[in-house]
């Protein structure tokens, strides 16, 4: 089974919208009560600023743009507490206009031998097929896309198998599956909360069948 | 006739339907002519299905023949399913206990909805809410259970069946108008669940009459301090009770501040039926000196499945193993299903109750 | 898998002058603009960061923030130091949601739900100092927290690891607040 090659499992949550950086600030999470009080305090900040702002609270990355927030976390224990961040920083934000949302589950797995890892690249790209002006081709990245959710809303997912983009050891892969929603009738904040709150768990629970069925056709 | 054929019409039945302790429990009761009563309700946790319609559907009752819905407490932990059950019984009248201040338990429940939006797990009142939704939609009118209250009278062989609750007292009532303030500042913010206090005075104890046997179904009810409440309250001021009962179910798994010894001598018959159901949480209900207490008064005495040891929850072995090494205490409460089924002839006073326990239900003979 | 690629981008990076003003990021956005929720790492996972280093400006060059225009690479360098860091991580093999239904003076009880396997659930006990000093404000009776066990890497140091976190809402909002009491008000309404 994949999962016992799992290393790392981080979660990134991603909406799309019209917002005001600044405004998101670690000291505005604290005083609404949506992170701890020293979080904000011992917030690691790359950049404050109108356009951007960039900073760690311990567990979580918070990145917002004019365009979009991004949290993320590598701590699996904590991915619920995640949901409730991004649920509880919307709540706040009732008037802004929301595009879309994504839910992306990086997984980064260590695969135990070089013939194992080579063999995966092997069967998802076979390389016989690119040898011949090719000298020694390799996969370096591999992306596939469903443009229709199985849950019949609006979006469309897209898996990319590349390496990963953090210093791992040798033979290791990164499995990203972008889970992406499309608001296309005009939802309000609203709406948009109880979708993420009532799509969540499924759609870890998504991507973890999508690796598995994958991992099983692979056959190795 | 087995115990799952089709009943008799002039059968009366009591059907006690025990979780273990942690699911709730339940009463299905035949009050005759085919004509039913449930008493709460309770929830298989692995296959999600709601044991009374399960019991019914055992025994070939269709849900249309229920009748009567008793709710004796609105926390979703003692009437998990309560709502399907009301849903697909569309014969069925609805009770529960109402508040005086009915604007401000409305709100608590209210509040409480509003968690759906936010973490469904925090909601404690989904199952009564809903019921009452369904009542609205049918424009069907709750009766509200109260001390002395008659919620069912007709006969059966020319034998009257009725059933009355003797509880909650008024004093209970305004109590419980003061109780609810405090529910609301404590548990009404999104990110609290409101945790359910058993035993309680506001439970719903009821008295069912069936020719000229009696049963006395105890619910949750506690001793209370104030003897206008609680068990004193019944034995000194309740009118309803004009005979005594020959089948018990005793009060909140036979704790101690459950226990009145007055019940046994003036409210229950010599050796009556006993029936209770176990809390397997904690250091577990019924404690032994209980049970040996209770066999002082009657030698037929059942429980809906045994005390089980408390144990952590079966596990991969690595998980079990980290849970250990990190010094964790966990006790798994454990789903075991047991009913006391009792069916007795309406018309023939001389007649006693047979007894058949089912699934994991047990005779307690000595201890 | 080839283990070292290099982007087919424009890898030439235009340097920022520090003391100048920063005048508007949008231009800059428009790759992160085409209504891809992909994370934004997902953009840097191919660059070969090497050649970040070489243009890149240092973030603490940017606080206080006085350049001219922050370009695309200095974001991307932004995002690409967010890498996860050695103690950042933890993998969990058992989680639970709790409710707290008991406190005494040193340990409080709690209702577990579990979230792997939600079928019967668990009591456990706990130690009052297993609560982080940031949750006390939130300690009290049917208060609600996640609980997980598993394994962290602490500066490349794998260790077993217990994580308590209480559950953060919002308050209850003026829409809320309003919709309880309109269902409470026809609930009453029907009932009287």
């Amino acid at each position: 089974m994949i999962k016992e090659y799992l290393q790392i499992y981080k979660l990134n949550i991603v909406v799309l919208g019209r917002f005001n950086p600044a405004i998101i600030q670690p000291f505005w999470l604290a005083n609404k009560k949506l992170i701890r009080e020293q979080e904000a305090q011992s917030a690691d900040i790359q950049i404050i600023h109108n356009d951007i702002v960039s900073y760690k609270i311990g567990w979580a990355e918070i990145n917002v743009t004019k365009d979009r927030i991004q949290i993320g976390t590598a701590q699996e224990g904590l991915f619920d507490s995640l949901k409730d961040l991004i649920l509880g920083i919307l709540s706040f934000l009732k008037e802004t206009p929301v595009m879309a949302f994504g839910i992306n589950h990086l997984r980064y797995y260590t695969i135990p031998d070089e013939n194992r890892y080579y063999q995966i690249g092997n069967r998802l790209a076979p390389l016989s097929l690119w040898k011949g002006e090719l000298v020694d081709p390799r996969m370096n990245r591999l992306e596939i896309i469903q443009a229709k959710r199985i849950d019949n809303k609006a979006g469309s997912y897209r898996v990319t198998i590349s390496r990963p983009d953090i210093p791992m050891p040798n033979y290791s892969i990164l499995v990203n599956i972008n889970d992406h929603f499309e608001l296309i009738n005009n939802e309000t904040i609203t709406e948009v909360i109880d979708v993420i709150e009532k799509g969540f768990n499924n759609s870890i629970s998504t991507s973890e069948e999508i690796i598995n069925t994958l991992w099983n056709n692979l056959n190795l | 006739m087995n115990q799952f054929g089709l009943i008799d019409p002039n059968i009366a039945e009591i059907a006690l339907i025990g979780t273990g302790g942690g699911y709730g429990e339940s009463c299905v009761i035949h009050l005759g002519n085919n004509e039913w009563m449930i008493i709460d309700s309770c929830r298989d946790p692995i296959t999600k299905s709601i044991l009374p319609i399960e019991y019914l559907k055992e025994i070939n009752v269709p849900l249309e023949n229920v009748k009567l819905i008793l709710c004796t407490h609105w926390h979703d932990d003692h009437i998990r399913g309560l709502s399907k059950i009301l849903k697909e019984c569309t014969n069925a009248d609805f009770s529960f206990a109402k508040a005086n201040d009915l604007k401000k338990f409305l709100l608590l429940i209210s509040l409480d909805y509003e968690k759906i939006n936010r973490d469904s797990s925090l909601s404690s009142t989904l199952e009564f809410t809903d019921c009452l939704e369904i009542l609205k939609r049918r424009n069907s009118h709750p009766y509200f259970a109260s001390q002395d209250r008659m919620l069912w009278s007709k006969e059966v062989n020319a034998q009257k069946c009725e059933v009355f609750t003797l509880t909650p007292s008024d004093i209970t009532l305004q109590k419980f108008d003061e109780e609810i303030s405090t529910l609301i500042s404590e548990y009404g913010p999104p990110n609290r669940k409101i945790i359910a206090n058993t035993p309680n005075s506001k439970s719903v104890v009821s008295f069912i009459k069936f020719g000229h046997h009696r049963v006395l179904l105890g619910a949750d009810l506690e001793i209370s301090a104030d003897l206008n409440e609680g068990w004193d309250n019944i034995l000194i001021n309740c009118k309803s009770i004009d005979m005594k009962a020959s089948l018990f179910k005793i009060p909140h798994h036979g704790s101690e501040n459950s226990y009145h010894r007055e019940i046994w001598a003036k409210m229950l018959s010599q050796n009556p039926i006993a029936a209770l159901t176990p809390w397997n949480k904690k250091n577990g209900l019924p404690e032994l000196q209980m049970l040996q207490k209770f066999q002082t008064h009657t030698d037929k005495l059942y429980i809906t499945s045994p005390k089980v040891n408390l144990k952590p929850k079966k596990r991969h072995r690595s998980v079990e193993k980290l849970i250990k090494q990190l010094n964790q205490k966990l006790t798994e409460v454990k789903f075991v299903k047991g009913v006391i089924q009792c069916r007795i002839k309406i018309d023939d006073p001389n007649d006693e109750w047979k007894v058949s326990p089912l699934y994991s239900a047990m005779k307690i003979d000595s201890y | 898998m080839s283990n070292s690629c290099t982007s087919t981008n424009d890898t030439e990076q235009s340097s920022v002058p520090i003391d100048a003003d920063i005048l508007s990021l949008d231009n800059d956005y428009s790759e992160f603009n085409n209504g891809n929720t992909g994370s934004i790492n997902d953009n840097v996972a191919n660059e070969n960061l090497d050649e970040l280093n070489e243009a890149a400006i240092s973030t603490e060059e940017l606080i206080p923030v006085k350049a001219q225009k922050i370009t695309e690479k200095v974001k991307n360098y932004i995002h690409s130091t967010q890498r996860i860091k050695d103690n950042d991580y933890f993998l969990s093999i058992q989680k639970w949601k709790g409710v707290i239904t008991s406190i005494s003076d040193e340990t409080f009880e709690a209702q577990l739900e579990d979230l792997i396997n939600s079928d019967t659930y668990e009591i456990g006990e706990f130690e009052l100092k297993e609560v982080s000093p940031g949750d006390l404000e939130l300690f009290k009776m049917g208060a609600a927290f996640y609980w997980s066990v598993g394994y962290a890497n602490n500066h490349n140091q794998r260790e077993k690891k217990s994580i308590i976190r209480f559950q953060r809402l919002p308050s209850w909002t003026e829409d809320e607040l309003d919709k309880a009491s309109d269902r409470r008000n026809d609930l009453f309404d029907f009932l009287s």
